[in-house]
């Protein structure tokens, strides 16, 4: 009996870990948990930030003042986790904060789930892939807003009206 | 000619941006009476969904699928008490070297336009259909 | 389809900047928080199986539908149009213009959203805000307040991209204006 439980609690974990991580990525932006309702700490400057937080948000320092308080903690978190990476992955950090912060949360909300689904894949179909957006952007850009078009995702309910 | 025009739509932007922030930040003071408002109005949505949520089996409603299923075992809750503090730690652990945090999706092989390309979709779609 | 935490997590995210916003367009607290807390239902009750990434665009749907009754429901709504129906209605970009956007109303200092604290610059936007026509003000808060690309903001008013970048620009005109009036600079200088 006791193995029974040891077991199915192993598996429950497993399972409230997988959902948890998942919700909390899905939640990132457009949830923007704040802690508690009385947070009112100001949101941070740029000339409050550190030596080390400014130079890895360089390129968002013009527009710093017009993040909010939640998008700049998330860059942020960006910042904390950059030291952990090796320099061909810091530059391209560094080169795409601003195609980044210039994203809808509704674009930063999908590229997350999407991003995830592409972690999971074995190196040979990332490398596929790769390999495959090498080959769409050769395509005219025509051809590209007629693929977009095609892709059938709905934003429009009629219903609604 | 176009580029003075991007720039005067970038400024533009910016300026809206910056307008609205300040909108932000004032939305962000409101009285104690106003949130206690705002919160039972939210309450009460979430409980309408939960409702119609009910014991649908799909891959997001498996969790609360397990825990009403829990309740009804006295001994299913001591399990479920011990699963909620390893889970806990992990997810702790998980935090700490979570490899798909926004940093590690910029640094990631495919720039984010990759990831919200629809026209692209299909084929990330494809490979990573499991 | 969202789990009810996410929806919880969703609604706690927007509720405070969805009640100024419509409070901004109806001019009145207490209707603003009827129409938040309606849309809100809605949202639950009549979508649950949307995911959570279509929340953001559903929900500011559902507020303005909300908001668009609330004003259908006015009886001033129906003399008014009555006395100004003489007028014409089509507006430049080809859209039909609400009677109500152009009408100047005194919103003066009886006006609860009015009772402003904090900073001369934010008192000015916002009786700007509130001043503008509806549609400017919704292109405006979409794209600038919600963050919705300029497209996403077109299908969510259901006009094109032109009219949104038309009304948004018009907006901004406004304000600037009245804030250049008021002496006040430009809010860059003012927020740093």
């Amino acid at each position: 009996m006791k193995k029974f439980w040891l077991i199915a609690s192993l598996l429950f974990v497993m399972h409230v870990h997988a959902a948890t991580n998942q919700e909390q990525l899905a939640m990132a932006d457009i949830g923007a948990i704040k802690t508690s309702l009385s947070d009112d700490a100001p949101a941070k400057k740029w000339a409050e930030l550190t030596e080390q937080q400014r130079n890895v948000l360089t390129p968002l320092s013009a527009e710093w003042n017009t993040l909010r308080p939640w998008q700049r903690e998330k860059m942020l978190d960006i910042a904390e986790d950059y030291p952990k990476m090796d320099a061909k992955k810091q530059k391209r950090v560094q080169n795409r904060l601003n195609t980044w912060s210039r994203m809808t949360p509704y674009e930063r909300e999908n590229a997350r789930k999407r991003f995830q689904k592409f972690h999971s894949l074995s190196p040979e179909e990332q490398q596929n892939l790769r390999n495959k957006w090498a080959e769409h952007q050769k395509l005219p850009e025509q051809e590209r807003e007629k693929m977009r078009k095609q892709s059938g995702e709905v934003y429009y309910d009629p219903e609604l009206d | 000619m176009k580029t003075d025009n991007t720039d005067y739509e970038y400024n533009k932007d910016e300026q809206g941006k910056q307008i609205a922030a300040l909108l932000d930040e004032k939305a962000q003071r409101l009285s104690m009476r106003v949130l206690k408002q705002l919160e039972d109005g939210r309450n009460h949505a979430v409980d309408r969904h939960q409702k119609q949520q009910g014991s649908t089996v799909n891959a997001d409603g498996t969790l609360s699928h397990w825990v009403s299923w829990a309740d009804h075992h006295r001994v299913a809750m001591a399990g479920l008490a011990l699963a909620v503090l390893v889970s806990g730690f992990l997810i702790m652990q998980s935090l700490s070297t979570n490899e798909t945090s926004d940093a590690f999706l910029l640094g990631a092989d495919l720039p984010p336009e990759a990831f919200v390309d629809k026209g692209f979709e299909p084929a990330l779609n494809q490979s990573a259909s499991l | 389809m969202a789990s009810s935490q996410e929806l919880s997590d969703f609604l706690r995210d927007v509720e405070r900047r969805a009640f100024k916003q419509t409070a901004y367009a109806v001019r009145d607290e207490h209707a603003a928080m009827d129409i938040v807390q309606d849309a809100m239902f809605k949202l639950a009750d009549k979508y649950p199986d949307k995911p959570v990434n279509e929340y953001p665009m559903l929900f500011q749907r559902i507020l303005q539908n909300t908001m668009r009754d609330f004003w259908r429901r006015q009886k001033v709504r129906s003399l008014w149009t009555t006395l100004l129906s003489s007028f014409g209605t089509q507006s430049d970009d080809g859209e039909d213009r609400d009677p109500l956007d152009t009408m100047d109303v005194d919103d003066g200092s009886q006006n609860p959203a009015t009772q402003l604290e904090g900073s001369q610059t934010l008192q000015v936007i916002e009786t700007a805000l509130q001043k503008l026509p509806a549609r400017q003000r919704e292109a405006f808060v979409l794209r600038y307040w919600e963050e919705m690309s300029v497209a996403e903001t077109a299908e969510s008013m259901g006009c094109s991209e032109g009219s949104v970048k038309t009304h948004c620009s018009r907006a901004l005109h406004t304000m600037a204006a009245l804030l250049a009036q008021q002496g006040l600079g430009t809010v860059k200088e003012l927020n740093t």
